[in-house]
């Protein structure tokens, strides 16, 4: 037993020799196909051109349980459904998944994957992966093929809030990774409250954070439910894995209320600093602290995820949480299942000067598609993506088939090469506006056609339009998510995530030990098993352990791109 | 001399088929437990994986231990593991011997079996089960724990979300799903035990607690020895299962044990260089204390296992 962890990297050894060998044999193989099949694919480069003789790519990919609930809803799966068969038919590519794999232990495969050297022609890494893939040699340049290959359409979907996503795959002057975007503005916390609540106990929707304390104060202890029971927490929140991520329950809005801004860097005077450092943090902190004492949040919060931390909601016990915009459909949505007087809104989060608070939004493009050294058609997954962007978005596309059908809302996600519009979901809002206000639907094109379908079933009153409810306050007239993200981006409440390159060697190394530092020592604060003192001691440890380093580098980053 | 080389032969010929059948033993144990031993040099560079384990890495001499070092809670998990440790083998000897004992004195075989069926029946749930159980059962909340604790006016606890509750919650829990199994193994060793010798004690005039003690217990001492010295050899295995399964970021300054404290850094933030220092000191500090244990049992019990 005392050897266990030697026999877990002993067993690694015996896998790579394994495997490597196994490689040299296949590689040989795939060689001699591939030298067959390029001869037929040359040719100007063709953005959709069809294999003539169809290839195969290993992919590695993620999953989650709504698409596991698409199989026995409608019939279609991981290995046969609408994208693999678009991707067949269209492009002459059959994808085969080496494996699938289930959420969180996705990053810890692909950790595991690289150790073994093993890897798939095509998977989704984080930055940080990414940089020690293109440091050692494992993964191709795909600046030509990206160059030659990317839609026009595709060129400028992503560059659509700026060159940002492309920045941290830009690995010595090479791009060594398909971003897979996403809109960035789109993950910025907001308020969500049951108006409900604040109708029955005469209150406002808070625009301040002392408002905010009044209101979390009467949802304790004024039994907003009407039960006459003692069963409401005034706000939710949630620790684990930390108390910025994930949805209902995220205190991540919280701190931004009061101008602190934990897991990103900004800028101050000129240098970038990381956010969890500063001073505002421990403002925050301080209050967190009181609010658990006083009993406002749930005191069974820091071993919660957010799914637990959201069943309150679900059955009417929790009425306010900080949480992103697409919280709607969750939550409040199931909460309205269980009793239509539910009524969810989604506010901008509140400030401590009076005015609105500034939420944090990082980039969400957080996931780049790497392509194995010596795969032999790197332009296939551009076509994918091509494929992909013009299907959902483009033209000639057809969202309400291939995006989100009515019956499956996250059926793009079948799709291994899935690049998001990053501005589409603010450019869905406006049309739907529009057509709200001129009462007509003639101009709504693709998503927004869409989505305005699933708000009119649900405006109609129907049995069948009930489960639309949660689009509704996504989409819907304010206060709704994306009338308060658009109000607070409009108004320049919104900060984004300053370092955007990619992680630099001490950060590949030693941030996310910073980071589990981080959110050990603020759960500890507030549950007050920690002085409020602590929280310089950290700052302290924090440099000290590497942090000094990192705040080096990433401010050597800046320089160089401005 | 001629004589007994043939003797040596013919003993050899004779017992061959056992050594063989010790090979596949020494084969797994070589395979499984010296070969992996090479992956130790990962404790001393800076790994990157993908250029392989025999691929041309960057020493680093003894960066990751001092890493480590100064790593917040690398020495926190440490302390935490000896402590909790420490109490699972104390409590996973007395307890056991305790109830044994207790049992062996019901005279009722129906009531002993039942009573034995049913302390052993947790030992076969897996942790990943009955850490389900155990949260459950815990919670403040909604928990059975805690609302029998309000029945009688007591405020219920956090469990398991209390640095001050949970390393007692992670060793009773653990004595809770094993001591039914070590009961077992010391009922079997009572049964070793001569009766002529609690006949002659019965004709002196002892009572059942002098019996215990002065001819049960001391009957029994090599098998407790036995099991401590087994047990101390994983003086520094808490049980990986048990408290990756029950942790959370709150409680990682009193719960966090070496073991996941690897799996952490290793596997989840991807840091072999280090997490294999830490599994090479942990190695290390373990085969000091088996051999510790051995001598001690050695010395003072006379025990020994060749």
């Amino acid at each position: 037993m005392r050897k266990k962890r030697m026999m877990c990297f002993g067993l690694a050894v015996v896998m790579t020799v394994g495997s490597l060998a196994a490689c040299g044999k296949s590689d040989d193989n795939e060689k001699q196909e591939d030298k067959t099949k390029s001869a037929e694919s040359t040719g100007p480069a063709d953005p959709f051109g069809k294999y003539a003789d169809p290839i195969d790519i290993h992919f590695a990919r993620s999953t989650e349980d709504v698409l596991e609930g698409y199989e026995s809803a409608i019939g279609q799966s991981m290995d046969d459904n609408l994208w693999l068969d678009t991707f067949k038919e269209e492009l002459g590519i059959k994808v085969v998944y080496d494996w699938v794999v289930k959420g969180d232990a996705y990053k810890q495969k692909v950790n595991v994957t690289i150790a073994s050297g093993d890897l798939p022609d095509v998977m989704a890494v984080d930055a940080t992966q990414m940089t020690q893939l293109a440091e050692s040699g494992l993964i191709q340049d795909l600046s030509d093929v990206y160059e030659s290959y990317a839609a026009d359409f595709t060129k400028e979907s992503m560059k659509q809030e700026g060159e940002e996503p492309f920045m941290a795959a830009q690995i010595d002057g090479g791009l060594y990774g398909i971003p897979v975007t996403f809109g960035s503005y789109d993950s910025g916390d907001l308020l969500w409250i049951r108006d409900d609540w604040l109708d029955k106990l005469n209150l406002e929707a808070p625009k301040t954070t002392d408002e905010l304390m009044n209101v979390i104060d009467k949802f304790t202890k004024e039994d907003p439910d009407g039960n006459g029971k003692d069963d409401t927490y005034g706000l939710a929140a949630h620790g684990t894995p930390s108390i910025f991520e994930g949805g209902y329950g995220c205190l991540k809005g919280f701190f931004n209320s009061y101008g602190a801004y934990p897991s990103i860097w900004i800028e101050k005077d000129g240098k970038l600093e990381y956010g969890a450092v500063q001073d505002e943090c421990k403002d925050a902190l301080e209050v967190l602290q009181k609010l658990y004492v006083d009993k406002k949040i749930n005191p069974e919060f820091g071993v919660m995820d957010d799914n637990k931390a959201g069943e309150p909601a679900v059955v009417g016990q929790s009425g306010m949480s900080y949480g992103p915009q697409w919280l709607g459909l969750v939550q409040p949505q199931e909460n309205y299942n269980n009793d239509e007087n539910a009524k969810w809104s989604a506010y901008p989060i509140p400030g401590t000067d009076g005015d609105m608070g500034t939420a944090e939004v990082n980039l969400a493009t957080n996931q780049w598609l790497v392509v194995r050294k010596d795969f032999k058609h790197p332009e296939a997954v551009i076509k994918m993506a091509n494929v992909f962007m013009e299907k959902c978005w483009g033209k000639t596309g057809d969202n309400a088939k291939y995006y989100a059908p009515e019956d499956a809302g996250s059926l793009w996600k079948f799709s291994p090469v899935m690049p998001n519009l990053p501005l589409k979901n603010f450019d869905a809002y406006d049309q739907i506006q529009e057509a709200m206000k001129n009462k007509t639907t003639d101009q709504l094109t693709g998503e927004a056609k869409t989505i305005y379908s699933k708000l009119d079933k649900y405006y109609s009153g129907s049995e069948d339009g009930k489960q639309f409810y949660g689009w509704e306050r996504i989409y819907g007239p304010a206060p709704t998510s994306y009338a308060s993200i658009k109000e607070m981006k409009d108004s320049g409440h919104i900060i984004m995530n300053k370092f955007v390159g990619a992680p630099t060697p001490t950060m590949t190394e030693k941030m996310s030990t910073l980071e589990k530092m981080r959110n050990e020592t603020f759960n500890k604060i507030i549950i007050g098993e920690a002085d409020i003192n602590e929280f310089d001691k950290f700052v302290k440890e924090f440099n000290k352990l590497g942090g000094e380093d990192i705040t080096k580098e990433v401010n050597e980053w800046y320089t160089s791109v401005q | 001399m001629v004589k007994n080389k043939k003797s040596g032969i013919l003993k050899l010929k004779k017992e061959l088929p056992f050594h063989l059948m010790l090979l596949p033993g020494i084969l797994i144990t070589f395979i499984f437990s010296y070969i992996p031993m090479l992956g130790m040099k990962i404790a001393f560079q800076k790994f990157i994986p993908a250029k392989g384990l025999f691929g041309d890495q960057i020493w680093n001499g003894l960066d990751n231990f001092t890493y480590l070092i100064n790593m917040p809670g690398a020495m926190t998990a440490l302390k935490n593991t000896i402590i909790i440790a420490f109490w699972k083998i104390i409590l996973g000897i007395i307890i056991p011997v305790i109830v044994a004992l207790m049992l062996n004195e019901v005279r009722s075989s129906k009531l002993r079996r039942s009573v034995q069926t049913a302390i052993y029946l947790p030992y076969f749930l897996s942790w990943v089960i009955f850490a389900g159980i155990l949260i459950d059962i815990l919670s403040p909340s909604g928990g059975v724990v805690a609302q029998m604790l309000r029945v009688i006016g007591v405020d219920p606890p956090f469990f398991l979300g209390s640095n001050k509750l949970f390393q007692p919650t992670l060793i009773w829990t653990d004595i809770w799903k094993s001591f039914g199994f070590g009961t077992i193994v010391y009922l079997a060793a009572i049964t070793g035990v001569d009766t002529s010798l609690y006949e002659a004690a019965t004709m002196d005039g002892a009572g059942r607690l002098q019996k215990m003690w002065h001819i049960t217990l001391p009957g029994i001492r090599m098998v407790v020895v036995l099991m401590s010295v087994l047990a101390l050899g994983n003086v520094l295995n808490a049980g990986f299962d048990q408290v990756q399964n029950l942790i959370s970021p709150q409680v990682y300054s009193s719960g966090d044990i070496l073991d996941t404290f690897i799996y952490r850094i290793g596997l989840i933030d991807a840091q072999f260089g280090p997490a294999t220092a830490l599994g090479v000191f942990k190695s290390a500090v373990s085969c000091l204390f088996i051999s510790v244990s051995y001598y001690v049992a050695y010395k003072f019990f006379d025990y020994r296992i060749f």
